[in-house]
């Protein structure tokens, strides 16, 4: 059995002259959980539409628990959890989407969707058109949970919600989902939600994942370096992220061999005033480019 | 579990078809029939069961409209609510769908005609349960014949309402009626330009006639029959293939 329960090459989404999933690389591990962050438009949901079988891919391969969405969609939504529109049949109770839901997943447990319902604060007795945007959300994980499946996808699923119901969701997830070494994909652009519950994470941008890898590695690799002086040699080296210059000093973030890096630097005669870690919001606007006033790659090159 | 989300869904049509057919029949029986065998007593005639052919066709009409609203229910209003992405992310395959709604609604509206057709072949019968089989031009018919014909007949227009507004829904989502609606005017009203303009063509009917009403003599079964219940039965089953084939190849948003 592959050990992977998401792996995409080269994937491609286009909508006419827009790239929404631009040659997409991405490798989820089975039993991970995996954060999936990216800005609006960056192509986190038409990704999860592919892998899905909602959307059909311009091009490029894709499987999802060792299956090909394009011609087994069924078989894998019967073992996926699906969040992406928290949009449900409207005029249907929480109780009669239960009861539509059951028949189709022959893992779902009645007793769990019972169990989050009341640790979720859902009235099922309210037609879906008539909850609160936070209500919808968590009968739509409700449902996704309730259905035994090896492997959930998320699609932003605490937009919407209050930090006391987030909290709830989060908990929840983690700790009757992940821990029970089933696969937890979610995307987001909450950083601190997804640094709070990520083993990994993976950073799109303009539909091309620009970093992929365990959150602890990325604290443990990511450094800020800081140099006095504006016109330093520029170091040349691929783990260089962005070098901000200001002030007297100049800012690198690497992403790796901070250390060496550094070495480097005073090598040729620069001053290091510090090294410090990054957490995932700064490792974040670093990487999609936005971090202060980035320098390009192209530029240190 | 789908099939109940639909019937959810059409149980309030449904059951508004059968008081309305029933009035509809109730209404068209008591006056029709009335006159009918107001004639048969003055004019000696003692077999009033042609009434049966002319009750059908006004019963037909209703029938039809709600083969149109029928045909909003299923995919094409849950593309329309924004629910699409839900409903295709449960774990089967697209063409499960779209015949699981065909099939169920036709079904439902078979129901509600044979019901019609049997109460009015009932009433008919109970007028004049002596009488003999109704006299066609190739000679009698039996009232069995005639009840499956227009059976038939019926199911066709249902069948080609309904796959038209289904198909025109899973296209324009919440506005699949009005489309059918208009697809249905257009053809009727070309028809007629048609044979204005051009005398010689004739289009053909959007229902079935299945048999030749002519002012001298008795009806006759209309020709080719077998191949105008074929063609329509086609035009009717290829809605829901092209619905199908629509959603195959559409992305769910």
């Amino acid at each position: 059995m592959n050990d992977l329960a998401i792996e995409t090459h080269a994937l491609h989404k286009h909508y006419g002259d827009i790239r929404a999933v631009d040659g997409l690389d991405m490798n989820v591990a089975r039993g991970a959980v995996y954060g999936f962050l990216g800005r609006n438009g960056a192509g986190k949901t038409t990704t999860i539409r592919l892998l899905a079988g909602l959307a059909s891919a311009s091009g490029g391969e894709m499987r999802v628990l060792g299956l090909d969405p394009r011609v087994d969609s069924p078989a894998i939504l019967e073992r996926t959890g699906l969040v992406v529109d928290k949009m449900l049949l409207p005029s249907m109770t929480g109780n009669d989407l239960v009861r539509f839901n059951r028949g189709f997943f022959p893992r779902w447990s009645d007793a769990l969707a019972a169990k989050y319902a009341e640790v979720l604060e859902l009235d099922m007795t309210r037609k879906f058109k008539k909850l609160s945007t936070g209500n919808r959300t968590k009968l739509c994980l409700l449902l996704a949970m309730a259905q035994g499946a090896e492997l959930m996808m998320l699609d932003e699923p605490t937009a919407g919600m209050d930090p006391v119901v987030t909290d709830q969701l989060l908990r929840v997830m983690v700790e009757d989902f992940a821990n029970e070494g089933r696969t937890l994909f979610l995307s987001s652009h909450h950083l601190s939600e997804v640094e709070r519950v990520a083993e990994w994470v993976g950073i799109i941008d303009h539909g091309k994942l620009l970093l992929e890898g365990r959150l602890e590695d990325m604290r443990t690799n990511f450094r800020r370096v800081r140099v006095v002086g504006e016109t330093l040699p520029l170091a040349e080296s691929p783990d260089i992220v962005s070098a901000n210059t200001g002030e007297g000093t100049t800012e690198y973030v690497v992403r790796a061999d901070a250390d060496a890096f550094a070495a480097q630097l005073v090598s040729q005669g620069a001053t290091v005033l510090d090294v410090t870690p990054l957490n995932l919001s700064e490792i974040f606007l670093e990487v999609v480019g936005k971090g202060k006033t980035n320098v390009s790659m192209e530029v240190l090159a | 579990m789908y099939l109940w989300k639909y019937w959810r869904e059409s149980r309030i049509t449904f059951a508004v078809g059968m008081v309305l057919v029933g009035l509809l029949l109730w209404a068209v029986l008591k006056i029709q029939v009335g006159a009918l065998m107001q004639h048969a007593q003055v004019s000696g005639d003692d077999n009033p069961r042609e009434i049966y052919l002319i009750v059908f066709a006004i019963l037909t009409l209703p029938l039809g409209f709600f083969a149109l609203v029928f045909g909003r229910f299923g995919v094409g209003r849950d593309l329309g609510e924004g629910s699409g992405s839900f409903l295709f992310s449960r774990p089967r395959s697209r063409a499960f769908f779209v015949w699981s709604d065909w099939g169920f609604g036709m079904a439902q509206q078979l129901f509600l005609m044979t019901a019609a057709n049997a109460v009015l072949a009932l009433a008919v019968y109970r007028i004049a349960p002596e009488s003999g089989p109704i006299q066609l031009a190739g000679g009698p018919v039996s009232m069995l014949t005639i009840f499956l014909l227009h059976c038939t007949a019926g199911l066709l227009l249902i069948g080609l309402f309904f796959g038209l507004t289904y198909f025109c829904s899973v296209l324009a989502r919440g506005h699949g009626a009005l489309l059918a609606l208009g697809v249905v005017l257009v053809y009727v009203i070309a028809k007629s330009v048609v044979k204005y303009k051009w005398p010689s063509i004739t289009l053909p009917d959007l229902t079935l006639t299945e048999l030749s009403l002519t002012p001298e003599g008795p009806p006759a079964f209309a020709d080719h029959l077998g191949l105008a219940i074929a063609l329509r039965g086609a035009v009717a089953l290829a809605f829901p293939f092209a619905a199908q084939m629509v959603l195959q190849q559409r992305d769910i948003t």
